[in-house]
C-alpha cells in the first residue's frame, strides 16, 4: 500500500522536482519510505507504507533481472505467493510488488489478469520506451494521469496533478456525475485534462504522446480473467469468501479487523478464526451513535480474537481536515474519515473492512421494494391507476419532506427493472435538476446498463453507481489520509462472481447459512446496524454548519460552477426538513473547491 | 413498575444487589416487588412462575424488571401480550449453558442490564443481538468508605471466600504465591468467611501452607469484615473462569470494590467481571487467574513499596467513589429506566 507518481517524456528528467513535489503531497499514503528515481525518459516516484516484507530491502521501485522493466506500485497483490510458486519466480524480497516486473517480463500486460488484489501500477519499459499504467479490476486503488509540457505526469491522487499548475478547469461531466449520484464516476477525474485510468484497464503511452489501450479486465462477467475461473471450493459463496479472506490476511505487520455488531465484519471474524488467525479487532465508538462495542467484543471473544474500542471524535477542525484531504468531491466519506483516523490513532496500519458486502449480496433494505416491481409493471397498463397510487404515496409523509423517490417509483415512467431501482436509490438529484443547476448541455447518464439479471443485475448496478464511484474511492482516500491500508475481502473477483450466481436477491442469509456457525446465524437476525453520522443534525447546529454557511456566501467558489438561482434555495433550507444529502452536496463541493 | 425476584431477604450477592436495585428504581418510579419462592421441586417452581404471571396480569405494569436471568420466562410471557421487560444479568447463569427459554428471554428483552462489562460480553455471546442497557456496576454504600489503617509491620493480604468457593476463587493460587513471597518478607494471608464446610478449608490450609502464613478468620460479621478491609494492604480475588455445564467466575467481584472503598488496592483475575473493579496498574493489578508466579511477583512488588501500595489504595477509593458508589449506580439505573420506558 503506497502512493505512486511519475513523469514520462522527452524532457522528463526536467520534471524530477515536479515528481518530488507530487510524491511529498502523497506522503500520508506511504510514510515509511519516499523515493524518486530518473532514468531516460522516465521519472518514477513512490511513497511506501511497508506491509509486506517491511524491511528497507523491499523498498520500491522493483525491476526485472534484465533491467528492462521498472515498476512502482500502490496496493496489494494478495495472491503473490501463489504466483511465485506457479511461475517459478526468483524473488529477491518477500514483497508482493516484486512479482509485477518478473511476470511482466514473461507475459506483458496479460499478467494483470493473474493478479488478485487492489493496485495502481506504473511500468516503465526501457526498451520500447513506453509507460504502462494499470489499475485493479474493481478500481479499489486510484490512478490518474495528465499531459504536461512535452510529456505526461501520473499520480495515485488527482490533487497533486492539478496542483502542478492549478490551471485545469473543472470537468463539467464530473460535476454532472457528482450532482446526479453524489460522486464522480470511477473512470473520471474532477478536472478536465486529468484522466483516471478506468477500473481494470491498462493503457500505454509512447514517447510520441499517443495513448494506446492495452487491456481491460472486467471486474465481473465474461472475460474477467483466469482468476475468476474458480476452484471447486470457490464456486460456493462460502468457499469463495473463505478463499478471499485467506488471501487478505497475508501481511507481515499486525492486521486489525474493523469489527461492528453487524453481520459483514462478523463474517470476516469467523473466516479469520477458521483460517487459524487471531486478529486485533477494533470497534470505533462515538458519542453520537449506537454503542456496538459490547456485541463486537462478544464476537471477538467468540472467535478467539483480541478486542479494543477506539473513540471517534469530531469538531470543526476535524471537518476542515476531512475537506482538505478529500481528493475529489464526494457527499459521503466523513464516517470513513473518522473511523480511519481513530484506527490509526489506535496504532494500526492494516485493517480489514466489511465494505462491499451489501453491494455484492444485496444487503440493502430498499431491495424489498423489488417485490412490487412486477405489480407496478402491470399497473402501468391500467390507465388512470397512477394518480390514486401517487395520492396514496403522498399521504405517507408531510408535504415538502422526503426525496420524492417513492412517488417517482409509483408514477408512470418510474423504474421497472432492478438496475433502475438501484439507480433511483443512488440518485442524489434527478437528471432534470442537475441540468437546471449546470445548464441544459450537462451530460447526464439517465440509465444504468447492466449485463446480468436478477441478483447479478443488482450487484452490477450497485457496483457501477455506488461501489466504484463512491465507496471505494472514499475508502481509499480517507484510509490513506490516515496512513491505514484498508482491505476489502468482499470486493474480490471470485467472491463477486459467486455472489452473482446466488439464488436470492438478498443473499446475505445464503452466505450466513453456508458458513454454518450458530453464533453468526443468531447475530444475523439482529436488525442492521453500522457506523453512521448524524449529518442532518451536524448541518443544522453542529460541526458541519460552518461549511454550509461558507457555501452560502455570495462570493463562494461554488457559484462559479453552479446556477445560484437553483443552488441558493437548497442551502437556505439547510435548517429545515430538507434532505441533508442535497445541502451537503453543495457545501462539500464548495469546501473542496476552497481547499483543493 | 414491577420488580420480580426470588429470595430477596437472603444473605448473598444477588439478594443484596437486588435490594440495592429496588432502592435505586424507587427513586424515580413506583415499584412493586414480587419476591418469589422458587425453592423446591418443579411443581413449586411452576407455581411461583404462575403466581408471577398472574401478578403481572393484575398490575399491568409499564415495565417489569426481572431480578435475574432465571426469571426470563416470566418476561417472555409478558412480552407475548405486548408488555416490556428488562433482565438483570449477573454472571454464571449467563455463561452456564442457559436453557432455550432463558436464552430467548434475553433476546426478547427490551434491554438487558448486565452488572459488568464481562457479563455484557457473555450475554451477547450467548444470545447475540440482545439489546444491551447500562452496565450497572457496583453499588457500594457510604458505610464502606473508611479511612485506611497504615501498615504497621506484617504485609496483610486479604482473601474473602467460603469453603464452597474452593477452588474457583483461587485460594490455591494465592497459597502457592504466598509461600513464595513469605521467603522474602513477613506476610499474612487472612481468609475471611466460613461455613458448614470450614473443616474442609482448615484441612486444605494445613496441607498447602507449610510456611504458616494463612490465617483462617472464620465467619466474620459486617463490621469485622469492614475492619479487615481497612487493615489489609491488598485484597486478592483471582477467581477462575469457566463456561459450560459447570460454570465458574465472578459476575463483578463486589468484595474488591468494598475493599477499595476502604482504601485497599486489589489484585484480581483477568477473566470475569472483576476486571471492572480495578484500573490496571493504578488501583491494583489485573493478572492471569491461574498464574501463582505472576501473583507472587505482583505481591512482592506491592510489599516492597508500601507507600505506592497506599497511594494505589487511595486511588482505588476515589475510583469506587466516582464509578461504583450507590449514587453512581443509581444514576445508571435511572438512565436504563428512562430508556426502557421511553
Amino acid at each position: 500500500m503506497c502512493g505512486i507518481t511519475g513523469a514520462f517524456g522527452p524532457d522528463a528528467h526536467l520534471r524530477c522536482d515536479v515528481v518530488d513535489t507530487m510524491n511529498r503531497a502523497q506522503h500520508a499514503r506511504g510514510p515509511d519510505d519516499q523515493v524518486v528515481v530518473a532514468e531516460g525518459p522516465f521519472v518514477l516516484g513512490n511513497t511506501r507504507l511497508a506491509v509486506q516484507d517491511p524491511t528497507p530491502s523491499a523498498n520500491q521501485p522493483f525491476c526485472d533481472p534484465d533491467g528492462r522493466f521498472t515498476v512502482v506500485f500502490n496496493g496489494e497483490i494478495y495472491n503473490h505467493r501463489e504466483l511465485v510458486r506457479q511461475h517459478g519466480l526468483n524473488m529477491r524480497t518477500r514483497c508482493d510488488g516484486e512479482v509485477i516486473p518478473l511476470l511482466w517480463a514473461k507475459l506483458g500486460p496479460q499478467c494483470l489478469r493473474l493478479f488478485r488484489g487492489m493496485y495502481g501500477i506504473a511500468v516503465a519499459d526501457h526498451d520500447k520506451r513506453r509507460l504502462y499504467l494499470a489499475r485493479d479490476r474493481f478500481g479499489i486503488k486510484p490512478l490518474h494521469w495528465r499531459r504536461y509540457k512535452a510529456g505526461v505526469l501520473f499520480a495515485s491522487d488527482p490533487a497533486p496533478l492539478w496542483r502542478v499548475d492549478r490551471a485545469l478547469p473543472l470537468d463539467r461531466r464530473a460535476l454532472a456525475d457528482y450532482f446526479h449520484f453524489g460522486a464522480v464516476a470511477s473512470g473520471r477525474s474532477p478536472h478536465d485534462g486529468i484522466e483516471a485510468v478506468a477500473p481494470g484497464a491498462c493503457i500505454s503511452i509512447g514517447e510520441d504522446g499517443l495513448v494506446r489501450p492495452e487491456l481491460v479486465v472486467p471486474a465481473i462477467g465474461p472475460g474477467s480473467g483466469p482468476e475468476t475461473i474458480a476452484t471447486s471450493d470457490e464456486r460456493s459463496l462460502a468457499g469463495a469468501f473463505r478463499s478471499s479472506v485467506r488471501l487478505h490476511l497475508s501481511a507481515d505487520v499486525p492486521t486489525a479487523l474493523l469489527l461492528s455488531a453487524g453481520v459483514d465484519s462478523t463474517l470476516l471474524a469467523l473466516a479469520a478464526r477458521d483460517e487459524g488467525q487471531s486478529l486485533h479487532c477494533v470497534t470505533v465508538s462515538a458519542p453520537w451513535g449506537e454503542d456496538e462495542s459490547h456485541q463486537a467484543k462478544a464476537t471477538a471473544v467468540e472467535y478467539g480474537h483480541t478486542h479494543e474500542t477506539v473513540a471517534a471524535e469530531i469538531d470543526e477542525a476535524a471537518v476542515d481536515s476531512f475537506l482538505s484531504v478529500m481528493p475529489r468531491p464526494t457527499i459521503d466519506g466523513l464516517n470513513s474519515f473518522l473511523v480511519n483516523r481513530a484506527v490509526r490513532a489506535g496504532g494500526y496500519k492494516v485493517a480489514l473492512s466489511g465494505l462491499g458486502a451489501d453491494e455484492a449480496l444485496g444487503g440493502y433494505g430498499y431491495l424489498r421494494i423489488a417485490r412490487i416491481l412486477p405489480l407496478l409493471h402491470l399497473a402501468d397498463r391500467v390507465p388512470g391507476i397512477a394518480t390514486p397510487l401517487l395520492a396514496l404515496a403522498s399521504r405517507r409523509r408531510p408535504a415538502g419532506t422526503g426525496s420524492g423517490k417513492f412517488e417517482r417509483l409509483l408514477g408512470a415512467g418510474g423504474p421497472r427493472s432492478l438496475e433502475g431501482l438501484v439507480q433511483l436509490q443512488r440518485e442524489l438529484f434527478v437528471g432534470d435538476r442537475v441540468r437546471s443547476m449546470l445548464g441544459v448541455s450537462a451530460e447526464i447518464e439517465d440509465e444504468t446498463t447492466v449485463s446480468g439479471r436478477g441478483p447479478a443485475a443488482v450487484a452490477e448496478a450497485e457496483m457501477i453507481r455506488y461501489l466504484q464511484p463512491m465507496l471505494l474511492p472514499d475508502a481509499d482516500a480517507f484510509s490513506m489520509a490516515a496512513s491505514v491500508e484498508l482491505r476489502v475481502p468482499f470486493v474480490d473477483g471470485p467472491f463477486f462472481t459467486a455472489a452473482l450466481g446466488r439464488r436470492h436477491l438478498r443473499g446475505k442469509a445464503e452466505l450466513v447459512h453456508q458458513m454454518g456457525d450458530r453464533y453468526l446465524e443468531l447475530l444475523s437476525r439482529r436488525r442492521k446496524t453500522g457506523f453512521s453520522v448524524p449529518m442532518q443534525e451536524w448541518i443544522r447546529s453542529g460541526p458541519l454548519r460552518h461549511v454550509v454557511a461558507d457555501a452560502a456566501r455570495p462570493d463562494a467558489p461554488i457559484w462559479d460552477h453552479l446556477e445560484a438561482a437553483v443552488g441558493r434555495p437548497i442551502l437556505a433550507a439547510a435548517g429545515e426538513n430538507s434532505r441533508w444529502s442535497e445541502v451537503w452536496a453543495l457545501a462539500a463541493l464548495d469546501g473542496w473547491l476552497r481547499r483543493r | 413498575m414491577l420488580f420480580v425476584t426470588s429470595a430477596l431477604g437472603a444473605v448473598g450477592g444477588i439478594p443484596s444487589y437486588s435490594r440495592a436495585t429496588v432502592e435505586a428504581l424507587s427513586e424515580s418510579a413506583d415499584v412493586e416487588v414480587l419476591d418469589l419462592d422458587l425453592t423446591g421441586g418443579l411443581a413449586r417452581q411452576g407455581l411461583g412462575f404462575a403466581r408471577a404471571v398472574a401478578a403481572i396480569a393484575r398490575h399491568r405494569p409499564d415495565l417489569v424488571v426481572l431480578g435475574h436471568v432465571g426469571l426470563g420466562p416470566i418476561g417472555l410471557a409478558w412480552r407475548c401480550v405486548g408488555g416490556r421487560y428488562v433482565v438483570i444479568a449477573y454472571g454464571i447463569e449467563v455463561w452456564g449453558l442457559p436453557s432455550r427459554l432463558v436464552y430467548e428471554s434475553l433476546r426478547q428483552a427490551h434491554s438487558v442490564w448486565p452488572i459488568s462489562s464481562w457479563t455484557a460480553t457473555e450475554v451477547l455471546r450467548t444470545a447475540p443481538g440482545s439489546t444491551m442497557g447500562p452496565v450497572l456496576g457496583g453499588n457500594i454504600r457510604e458505610r464502606f468508605f473508611q479511612e485506611h489503617e497504615p501498615n504497621t509491620g506484617l504485609f496483610r493480604i486479604l482473601f474473602v471466600a467460603t469453603p464452597a468457593d474452593l477452588p474457583y476463587k483461587g485460594l490455591d493460587v494465592l497459597a502457592t504465591a504466598g509461600q513464595c513471597v513469605a521467603t522474602e518478607r513477613p506476610i499474612e494471608i487472612r481468609v475471611a468467611g466460613s461455613g458448614s464446610a470450614s473443616g474442609l478449608l482448615a484441612d486444605y490450609v494445613a496441607e498447602h501452607d507449610p510456611a504458616g502464613v494463612i490465617r483462617l478468620l472464620g465467619r466474620v460479621d459486617d463490621d469485622a469484615l469492614l475492619a479487615e478491609y481497612r487493615r489489609a494492604d491488598v485484597l486478592v480475588l483471582v477467581s477462575r473462569f469457566r463456561r459450560g455445564a459447570n460454570p465458574e467466575g465472578e459476575g463483578l467481584g463486589l468484595v474488591a470494590l468494598e475493599a477499595a472503598a476502604a482504601g485497599t488496592a486489589a489484585v484480581v483475575g483477568s477473566r470475569g467481571g472483576s476486571v471492572d473493579t480495578v484500573v490496571a496498574d493504578q488501583t491494583g493489578f489485573i493478572i492471569e487467574p491461574e498464574a501463582p508466579e505472576e501473583l507472587a511477583e505482583v505481591l512482592h512488588r506491592l510489599a516492597s513499596d508500601l507507600d505506592e501500595t497506599a497511594r494505589m489504595g487511595a486511588r482505588a477509593r476515589e475510583f469506587v467513589a466516582n464509578e461504583h458508589s450507590f449514587g453512581a449506580f443509581s444514576r445508571r439505573v435511572q438512565a436504563g429506566l428512562a430508556e426502557a420506558v421511553r
